[in-house]
């Protein structure tokens, strides 16, 4: 029974993204408005930790698997993607090195430069 | 034997979970980038489908019920987040402009890089949310215009690679806290980044998890600036 609640908890996160998705149309996926509820009745202590970290913890751990599915999805448009596939992967290459080593550099920078005022 | 899989309920079920779990037993025994489980298991599922002639259609079927799994997946990133939330609060200003920059350069790479190859606008706008979060990729390549089965597999592409390649990266650039690290490879490589980001260490994922959000957020928020400029 324990992991058939926190699955609805969970569940009931997803809904409530869906019907906020639903309320207020942005392009925002269901998902993202769902993990802002879900770390809102965290912080409210609405929900406590221990309801739901063990199914929690099974979905972060097999999160890996369901980005299979949506991977093979490439084989549907074969022709297009092969016709620009070097170009395409060079560009997916070379800015997920700049964006992560940029981003990386940033934070370790501001970091730095806040402990260096003293806070 | 199409006839077989034409059918089949849990074809696709099983022969994604068997090789992502031979993709885990091999990278076990022989822990390199190159056999990350992900990258393995793609691999054996395109080959399962091209022996036995498989068509997407037929797998899709089956398989889509591991994809229904994403949102409650995702949502549950909101609990390492809580769990980190002093280092949130602590480092909010570093990681708030971090991910500014990272969304930043982001957009100015794939304007340049798209300019340089000779992309139409078409494509340029299917590459641009290529660092986000599939959810908000995919909403975010049909508001632009853009093919979007193309940019899921731009968000695969960099998400992979991401997760494949971050530790010579980070050696590369000298990136050595685990917040930056956190960051970094949830800014690039959305929740595949994440994946290996929980691999480096609790911190890390806590704030990946936290960089997938902000990123998607930021990228549909710059991405009016930008559209016209290819």
């Amino acid at each position: 029974m324990k992991y058939v609640r926190q699955f609805l908890i969970i569940l009931s996160a997803c809904f409530a993204g869906e019907l906020l998705r639903y309320i207020l149309p942005l392009p925002i996926p269901a998902s993202v408005y769902g993990l802002v509820v879900m770390f809102c009745l965290l912080l409210s202590g609405v929900v406590k930790l221990h309801h739901v970290s063990d199914v929690a913890n099974f979905f972060i751990q097999t999160m890996p698997l369901l980005f299979i599915p949506p991977a093979m999805a490439i084989l549907n448009h074969w022709d297009v993607f092969s016709a620009i596939a070097g170009r395409f992967l060079i560009l997916c290459f070379l800015t997920t090195i700049v964006v992560m080593g940029v981003t990386g550099r940033a934070v370790q920078w501001v970091m730095k430069r806040n402990a260096g005022d003293g806070r | 034997m199409s006839p077989f899989f034409e059918g089949s309920l849990y074809f696709g079920l099983f022969i994604t979970i068997l090789a992502y779990v031979i993709g885990v037993r091999l990278y076990g025994k022989f822990p390199y980038a190159i056999f990350t489980p992900l990258l393995v298991a793609d691999f054996i599922v395109v080959a399962a489908l091209l022996l036995f002639r498989v068509e997407y259609a037929d797998y899709h079927r089956s398989a889509r019920f591991l994809e229904m799994l994403l949102t409650p997946a995702t949502i549950c990133l909101a609990i390492p987040l809580y769990k980190q939330l002093d280092i949130l609060k602590k480092n909010f200003r570093a990681i708030f402009i971090g991910i500014a920059a990272g969304v930043f350069a982001n957009s100015v790479g794939v304007l340049i890089l798209s300019r340089f190859f000779g992309f139409s606008h078409e494509l340029y706008v299917t590459l641009f949310p290529k660092s986000v979060t599939s959810p908000i990729g995919i909403g975010l390549s049909e508001e632009l215009g853009g093919i979007v089965t193309l940019t899921v597999a731009s968000i695969i592409v960099s998400g992979m690679f991401g997760n494949v390649t971050a530790e010579p990266i980070y050696r590369l650039f000298r990136v050595t806290d685990p917040v930056a690290r956190g960051i970094g490879l949830g800014t690039a490589s959305h929740a595949m980044g994440a994946a290996k980001a929980f691999q480096l260490g609790e911190i890390e994922g806590a704030m990946s998890g936290l960089a997938i959000v902000i990123t998607g957020l930021f990228t549909v928020a710059v991405a009016p600036f930008f559209v016209n400029l290819l």
